[in-house]
Formats: structure tokens, C-alpha cells, sequence
């Protein structure tokens, strides 16, 4: 079993809008109730699982081949388009005819080390340089795309740069870099580097990080990478067992490498932080001689005595449950310190969007997927949140609780004018109608709070995904 | 994360910061204002909280503090604050003597006095009936009347002798299209409940005990044009420790809840109970009447009940939920059930569960009838034990069966934030919310005034008070044209 495997657990994830949809379609002229704007032009792309074949296995919802659904927007017009991301497996699957992996909860294939369990592509998806790239949660080869036609290129090793990476890498739409990390089960356990806008490796360096662990994002500025490592950990007794348990060390700090885009590995800044654990970075952003990272990581509760609740935690993360809270790190370059303060705890949200024109530049506005209070369930994503980082404010809005929005696409509006001068874009599960809609939110102020100001009605389900990006008309036209 | 933050058990959260008693009652004429007051808001907001005047030996609850009424007048775009304390007989009692005289409900009652053994605060709701405020508290007890005019205390509620001693809920309802007062009245001797109606003149029309099953501890109830519900809430006593003499509560889980429904001016012999899934809530948001399109009337009621806990396993956590209340840890779904007085069902379903909210207000002329919007309190988790936050406004839509949720940031505290219609109103949502709000940062009190339509823009007005206002509970608004009614 391999180091970086994530908990898993019973979910009826091939029911509802968790199925599979097998056909590759292109749709246009929908049915629109309200209007699509005129000047909201560019793609919004989103990966998810969705089986090929149909398991015979104990299915997890992790286990699905990664699909891109996307969604061209062109003065006003709305077409819709849907592909397999072919990855190596997939196709080797297909001349078979059948499957030849199982999932999560199954044996992997020990015939297989180049790959024990398939890499499906299906949890990210980034805009570089002129092609979509399709990642996997548990760092592996990443597909390229065409992002007009979704046809896939191939494997994006950028001339062999890496071996596998980060579900998390993030691109610069500014310089055209990418940014991106790995993990591993041996020292030194992480690596970071950078790809160029001509697709050549630009740097590349070790991260030495005590152990194994388990980061799942990275945060950039315009100068500095910030790469994690939590006290979250496999149990290394129970792994050498063949069994598969994570342990929150509370006793041990949360730590940060603050490391220049294009230094060496002798430029690495550690910072110490609280303990806790994160999935998913908001932005970073240099100010003055500090650093700053606001991402939401889970709500690490307290016990009677005041100390954090260590085996809570565990469970939270063991079961898939969602916790979390907004939250700030200044890591202080001057004095080598770190800062952090709660931003909101009143909310549980997660799978923050921001502008992307802002990405490792100071922002403001975050919009995040809002979740019920805790409890043990099946993951809904029944809302959806603006943020104010300066103060924690912000504007949610919900249709109901059981409808399903996806991680949106901030679109910025053709000639925008401010940070959130722009719309939300998203395919959303309407639990009434028992139907897929792309909807359309404006972002502007407190607007989003007065619902989609379009929902584009689809003729088939779209099913529900893990992440989306949205590439500006602007961005595509730079590399044309 | 968070958790880390506020070790200092040492502490009653509850009495310091925006929770600490203040001890002065002024009048000032309001003139720190961001924005404007609109012209067209003419009426009073009141609140009711709890605002100890003497410290007593013994654990304090936020519960027991001395009633204290905090006022904003609004007439022509001008503002006064005023507060008092409701001169209950208790606090009289202690002033006499310089010093308290009961403690809290975390320390054992005063056997000496069967007539009080826990002091009646009257700190829990206040309302406007028969041309006064009427001041009521949480447990039951004798309500007290105050002037509009300056808040002084006029004395209790005069009622008649078939009423007397009988401890009148916190949550009573008035209905201001007739001016009557519904009440009820729990207590641990049979029948367990009564309820009742007086006119605008204070004259008892209807009276009747409602029978329950053993003790039950109601909090609020609803109305409808012609009926008035009830509640029988499977979160009471623990029967053997009560038979012992002691009050702990448990969560019957095997016992559904229970809504008695009767005609306003009825008789027992005319309540229908209805069965529902175990729960306990506190505050009601509405109750109206709907055809159900077969000939029969279904009576239908909205409000905030608790979310089960559950536990690792996902399973309901009988344990925890008593707990809940007694650590002031809000987690609150909002919640629609149907009453089918033709059928004898109950159909019941999650409005929402996402946004933990409470303290549910409507535009209240419409009380008792159907009502598309309410505002709710949003509710943040605890950040230790008895350290509740109310921490911005929730609106929910059921036309479009939508929620907007409005929050300014960390560190802010809001109150109850009743509906004020405009002078001369068109619609449900034609007018403002109005609420006081706890700046911690600034340490400083606001009076909020929202837009009760488009609630995401923030306050369209805020106006700085001369002194903390407490964080408390109920509020209500007084409409200038209710003023001069009475009613």
C-alpha cells in the first residue's frame, strides 16, 4: 500500500448524479431561464470520476475515470461539450474491453508498480500555456487537453520534468508558469518545481520534509512558492501491517517552506505554525516583509482541558467529513515568525475560487462552497459563499439544501473593473427538476446573494465533480 | 485552530465582554450616525435581556440575569436610546436589601420561598399588549407591564383570579389584528399545561388546562386566525431523578414529539394531537392556515429546532443533546411541519440545514398568516463552553424557497432582529430589520438597520449607542400606528 493513499470509506457513489454519464456530447441552444451575459466569454472546465466501465468492484467515488465537462461562453451563447480524459489506463482498459483495475477499496495490482492503482486524471484541471491539464489527486502523470475540442494530447511530462505530480499545481497566468509539487514515501519525500511558458522545466529542487506526509495543495506568490507539511501522517506500524491509518500529531507544529518560485533548495525558509491540517489554499500574497497564505483547513475542536482534540480530527478526515474554518498565515520573512488568526469559524465552507487574475497577488474575494454543520452523511454541496478575506464577512446564498453546486469558475466580466467584477459559473444539481443547469452568478458586491441571474437548462445530467477552472477569453486568445 | 485562542475557563464568558452588565439607565438622544435613518421608520425597538443589578455567591448562567428593557425610538429620521430594568417584585426585594437574595439556576432554589424559589427575572421577551410593554420570563412567571412612554415598570400583568400564580410563558403570543394575548403555562403537577386568550382589554375569554403526559418544558407555541398550537417536546426531565427530586434532563428519543392543535377560543375537548419525529426546538418562525385541496384545512408551522446530534458513528447521540441546551451550543436546522386537521397527519421537512440559525422573525402583522419571508439569527459554533454568538442575519425565502445569509466578520455580536414595516407598507418585506449589534473591536454598541429586503448590502444604517447594550434575547418592534392603537 502506498504512502500517500487517502482514507476511504462506503459511499453510494454511483447513485443519483454520482452516475456515470458514458456518452461524449457537444450541446448548444439551451433552454435559458433569465440571460446569459453578453460579456461573460471564455471556458469553464471541470474533472470529475465517472466509470467507464461499470464497476464490479467496491466501488469508491475517487475511482472514476476522469471526464472534463466544459462550457464555452460567447456573447451570450452557451456551448456545452463533454470528453473522457484518455489516460494510459483508460485506453488500456478499452483494447481489453473490460477493466483492469479496481479501486480504493480493493487489492491493487501488484503487477502493475509503474501503476498499482490507475491514474484517472479525474481532480483537477489548470489552464497552461495553451492546454487544459487533467491531475490526480494521488500525484501522478498529468494528461494534456485541447481545450477546445477536449481531445486528449497525451501525457504532459513536459520532456520528462517529473515523473508524477500534484493534483494541486498551480498555474501563473501572468508569466504562463506552472508551479507544481510532488510526494513521495522516500526522502526527501517532496519535490517542487516550476515549468516554463514553453514548456520547458524552469526549476526544480527537493524538499526535504522529516517523513512522509500528506500535503495536498501549495500556495504561490509572485516571488515565493509556500509548500506544506502538517502533522497528519500515516500510522507507519499499521502501513508495515498493510493497513492504512492517519495520525494528527497535535504535539507537533504545522510547517511551512517558503522558498523563492525559482531558488534552490538552500533558499528554503521553514515556518512553524499551529498544528492543524488543510486540503485547499485560497491565495498567498507577498505584503511588506511578510508572506501571507488563507486557505480552510478543518476545525481542529477543543477538549475540556483546553488542548486539541487530536482523534477527533482523525475521524473528521477518516470519514470524509466537513469541517472547516477560514483562516491566515503571515509567515514574516524579516524576523523568520509566523502569524495566524482565525478569519471565520461560523461558516463550514471549503473549495475556495478566487479571480484568478489575482493568484498569488493580494486579494479580497474568495467564493466557497458552503457545507452543513458536521455530522457524518453523504457530501453535499448545498451553497455557496463570498467571502470578504479583510474581514471575514460575507453573502451565502442556497436554493435548498439539497442542491448541488459545483466548484464554480470566477469569469471575469470583459473589461472588468474590480477584484469581483465578474460571474460565477457552474454546473448546479437541481434536486427539484431532477436535472444538470449551468448557472450563471454575479459576483459584483453583494449580487451573488440574489441568486443566478442565469440557469442554462441541460438536456442530460452532468455528474457531480471535484474541481473547475475558468480560463478568460483573454487568456485563451494569448495563446492561440 | 481557534480552539487554541480563548483557554480562560477561568472566566464566565457570559459576563464579560458584550455580555457584562451595565449599570446605568440613561436616555439619549441618538446622534453618531453612519448613513441615514430612514425617514419613513416610525415606532419602537425594544429588547429584553439579562442584566444583573447585584452579584449573587454561586455559578452564574446567562440565564439569570435581572431584566433590563433597551429601547430605540424612531420618529422623522431621529433616534433615542433608552434603557431600564424591569422593576420586578424580586429586584425590588434586593434593592431593599442591598444585595441578592436568590442565586442562579446552577445552584439549588430557595426552599424559603415557595412562591419564588428561583427569581422571576422577567429578562426573556417582551411584547407590546393592552397599550404597554409586557415584559415575560423564560420559566413562567407573573408578567410584568412597563410604560412605552419611559420604560418604567408599572407593575405585573393584573389577571384574573382563575389565573392567579398561574407562571405565564416567556412566548406568549400577541395577536395585533384582535390585541388579544394567547398564552401558556407549564408547570410539574397535572395537567402539566394551560392555555389561554385575553382581550385587548385584559378580560380572560378562554382558559382551558391541555392534559399532558408528566412534566414537559415547552418554550414557545404559534398561532393561526382560529387555532393555536402547542407543543409536548420529547426533551424533559429525567423521570427517576425527578421522582428523586433532582432536574436533569434527558432526550426521550423514544417518544415522538407532540403538537396539540385547538381552536383559539376552544375547548380541551376540541384539541387534536398530532405526532411528529422526536425533536426539541425553542422558537417558533410562523404558523398559518392552508386549504389542502381536498377540503380540509391544513395548519402549517415553520421554526428553528435543534439538529440531533449525533455521534462518530453518525448515529443520534441521546446524551449529547441535553448537554446542548444546558451549554448554550446552538446548532439549529429550520424546520416546516404540517398539521392535517382533516387526514389527522403530519407531514414534516427540512427547509434547511446548511446556515445554523435562530431567533426567527416576521413582518409581524402577518403572524398567523401564511408568510413567504422570515429573518433569522445566524448562529456561530461555540468557541468554548457557554459562549454563545449570534453573529449576522439569515434570510429565507419560501416562494423561492432560497436562504441569503449576511455576516460582517468575527467579532461581532447581533441581537434579535425584529421586522419594522415602513410607514405605510405594501408588502410582507416592505421595510427594515432593526437590532443592536456588539462591536468587539471597536468595543462599542450599534443600532442596525437593515434593508429587510435585500439584507446581503449590510446595514443601510448604523447609529452608535451612548453605552454597551448587554447581549440579551427577545425584541420586538412597535410600529407608531400600533402606539397610538394600544394594541
Amino acid at each position: 500500500m502506498r504512502i500517500n493513499d487517502l482514507p476511504v470509506h462506503d459511499i453510494p457513489a454511483l447513485d443519483g448524479n454520482n452516475a456515470p454519464v458514458l456518452d461524449e456530447s457537444v450541446f448548444e441552444d439551451m433552454q435559458v431561464i433569465g440571460e446569459v451575459p453578453k460579456d461573460l466569454n471564455g471556458l469553464y472546465v471541470r474533472n470529475g470520476p465517472n466509470a467507464y466501465y461499470p464497476p464490479d468492484w467496491r466501488y469508491h467515488a475517487y475511482d472514476g475515470d476522469g471526464m472534463i465537462h466544459a462550457v464555452q461562453f460567447a456573447d451570450g451563447k452557451v456551448t456545452y461539450r463533454n470528453r473522457f480524459v484518455q489516460t494510459q489506463g483508460l485506453q488500456e482498459e478499452r483494447a481489453a474491453g473490460h477493466a483492469l483495475w479496481k479501486g480504493l477499496k480493493e487489492p491493487m495490482r501488484a503487477d502493475r508498480p509503474d501503476q498499482p492503482l490507475k491514474n484517472t486524471a479525474n481532480t483537477d484541471v489548470k489552464y497552461h500555456a495553451g492546454r487544459l491539464i487533467a491531475m490526480w489527486y494521488r500525484a501522478g502523470m498529468p494528461y494534456a487537453l485541447d481545450p477546445l475540442t477536449l481531445e486528449t494530447l497525451g501525457t504532459a511530462d513536459y520532456g520528462g520534468a517529473y515523473a508524477k505530480i500534484s493534483a494541486h499545481s498551480r498555474p501563473d497566468e501572468h508569466t504562463g508558469e506552472l508551479m507544481f509539487f510532488d510526494y513521495s514515501l522516500t526522502a526527501p519525500y517532496m519535490a517542487y518545481g516550476v515549468i516554463g511558458p514553453d514548456g520547458k522545466l524552469r526549476t526544480k529542487m527537493e524538499i526535504p520534509l522529516p517523513g512522509p506526509r500528506l500535503p495536498h495543495d501549495m500556495a504561490i506568490t509572485e516571488h515565493y512558492s509556500i509548500l506544506h507539511d502538517f502533522p497528519l501522517w500515516p500510522d507507519a506500524d499499521a502501513l508495515k501491517a498493510g493497513r492504512y491509518k492517519v495520525h494528527f500529531h497535535a504535539d507537533q507544529p504545522s510547517r511551512f517552506a517558503v522558498v523563492p518560485r525559482h531558488g534552490s533548495a538552500s533558499d528554503i525558509r521553514w515556518f512553524d505554525a499551529k498544528p492543524g491540517y488543510m486540503l485547499h489554499v485560497v491565495n498567498a500574497w507577498e505584503e511588506g516583509s511578510e508572506i501571507v497564505m488563507v486557505g480552510t483547513p478543518y476545525r481542529l475542536h477543543a477538549m475540556a482541558d483546553g488542548q486539541p482534540d487530536a482523534r477527533r480530527l482523525e475521524r473528521t478526515i477518516n470519514q470524509r467529513q466537513r469541517d472547516f474554518l477560514l483562516y491566515e498565515w503571515r509567515f514574516d520573512l524579516a524576523s523568520g515568525t509566523t502569524r495566524e488568526r482565525v478569519i471565520d469559524d461560523v461558516l463550514n465552507s471549503e473549495f475556495p475560487v478566487i479571480n484568478s487574475a489575482y493568484q498569488g497577488r493580494r486579494n479580497r474575494y474568495s467564493y466557497n462552497i458552503l457545507f452543513p454543520q458536521g455530522g457524518r452523511e453523504e457530501p453535499r454541496f448545498p451553497g455557496l459563499a463570498k467571502y470578504d478575506l479583510t474581514t471575514g464577512g460575507y453573502v451565502a446564498y442556497s436554493a435548498g439544501p439539497q442542491y448541488f453546486y459545483n466548484e464554480p469558475g470566477f469569469a471575469p466580466r470583459d473589461n472588468s473593473q474590480a477584484e469581483d467584477d465578474g460571474y460565477l459559473v457552474m454546473p448546479v444539481w437541481n434536486p427539484v427538476d431532477q436535472r444538470s443547469e449551468i448557472q450563471v452568478f454575479d459576483c459584483k458586491d453583494a449580487r451573488l446573494a440574489q441568486g443566478p441571474v442565469a440557469r442554462v437548462l441541460m438536456p442530460r445530467r452532468i455528474p457531480h465533480g471535484f474541481h473547475a477552472t475558468f480560463v478568460s477569453q483573454r487568456t485563451l486568445d494569448r495563446w492561440k | 485552530m481557534g480552539a487554541h485562542d480563548s483557554n480562560a475557563f477561568n472566566e464566565i464568558p457570559v459576563l464579560v465582554g458584550g455580555f457584562a452588565p451595565v449599570a446605568q439607565e440613561m436616555t439619549v438622544d441618538l446622534t453618531d450616525v453612519e448613513g441615514e435613518i430612514p425617514k419613513d421608520l416610525t415606532g419602537m425597538y425594544v429588547r429584553n435581556g439579562p442584566n444583573r443589578r447585584f452579584e449573587a455567591p454561586g455559578r452564574y448562567h446567562w440565564f439569570d440575569g435581572d431584566g433590563m428593557l433597551h429601547a430605540v425610538r424612531f420618529e422623522g429620521g431621529k433616534a433615542q436610546y433608552q434603557n431600564r430594568w424591569v422593576m420586578t417584585d424580586s429586584l425590588q426585594e434586593e434593592l431593599a436589601a442591598g444585595s441578592a437574595l436568590w442565586q442562579g439556576i446552577k445552584d439549588p432554589p430557595r426552599k424559603d420561598r415557595p412562591d419564588m424559589p428561583i427569581k422571576n427575572t422577567s429578562n426573556t421577551d417582551v411584547k407590546f399588549y393592552a397599550g404597554t410593554l409586557v415584559s415575560m420570563w423564560y420559566l413562567g412567571g407573573a408578567v410584568y407591564q412597563c410604560h412605552p412612554g419611559d420604560l418604567s415598570t408599572i407593575g405585573k400583568l393584573d389577571m384574573d383570579p382563575r389565573l392567579q400564580g398561574l407562571p405565564i410563558s416567556a412566548h406568549s403570543k400577541v395577536d395585533e389584528r384582535t390585541g388579544e394575548f394567547l398564552f401558556f403555562a407549564y408547570g410539574k403537577e397535572a395537567p402539566y399545561m394551560h392555555y389561554g386568550v385575553m382581550d385587548r382589554q385584559g378580560a380572560l375569554k378562554t382558559f382551558m388546562p391541555v392534559q399532558l403526559p408528566g412534566p414537559r418544558l415547552p418554550h414557545d407555541m404559534a398561532i393561526t386566525p382560529n387555532y393555536t398550537i402547542l407543543h409536548d417536546l420529547p426533551l424533559f426531565y429525567d423521570m427517576d431523578a425527578f421522582a428523586a427530586g433532582r432536574h436533569k434532563l434527558k432526550f426521550h428519543h423514544t417518544l415522538p414529539s407532540r403538537f396539540a392543535v385547538v381552536p383559539r377560543h376552544g375547548t380541551p375537548e376540541q384539541i387534536r394531537w398530532f405526532e411528529a419525529e422526536p425533536t426539541y426546538m425553542y422558537h417558533v418562525s410562523n404558523a398559518w392556515e392552508e386549504d389542502d385541496g381536498q377540503g380540509g384545512i391544513e395548519v402549517v408551522m415553520t421554526g428553528t429546532p435543534f439538529r440531533l446530534p449525533t455521534d462518530v458513528r453518525g448515529q443520534l447521540d441521546v446524551d449529547r443533546f441535553p448537554k446542548m441546551l444546558a451549554n448554550l451550543e446552538h446548532d439549529f436546522i429550520f424546520k416546516e411541519w404540517r398539521f392535517n386537521l382533516r387526514t389527522g397527519q403530519t407531514k414534516e421537512r427540512v427547509i434547511d440545514d446548511i446556515i445554523n440559525q435562530e431567533f426567527p422573525v416576521i413582518n409581524s402583522w402577518m403572524q398567523g398568516h401564511k408568510t413567504r419571508y422570515s429573518w433569522n439569527v445566524l448562529m456561530g459554533r461555540l468557541n468554548r463552553a457557554e459562549d454563545p454568538r449570534f453573529c449576522g442575519l439569515v434570510r429565507y425565502d419560501l416562494q423561492q424557497d432560497t436562504c441569503t445569509t449576511w455576516h460582517a466578520g468575527t467579532g461581532k455580536w447581533f441581537s434579535e432582529a425584529p421586522f419594522a414595516p415602513k410607514d405605510h407598507w405594501k408588502s410582507e418585506d416592505d421595510g427594515y430589520l432593526v437590532g443592536f449589534m456588539w462591536d468587539d473591536r471597536q468595543q462599542a454598541s450599534f443600532l442596525s438597520i437593515f434593508d429587510a429586503h435585500d439584507i446581503s448590502r449590510g446595514p443601510v444604517c448604523r447609529i452608535r449607542l451612548p453605552q454597551r447594550v448587554p447581549n440579551g434575547f427577545h425584541a420586538t418592534w412597535v410600529s407608531g400606528e400600533r402606539l397610538a392603537r394600544g394594541y
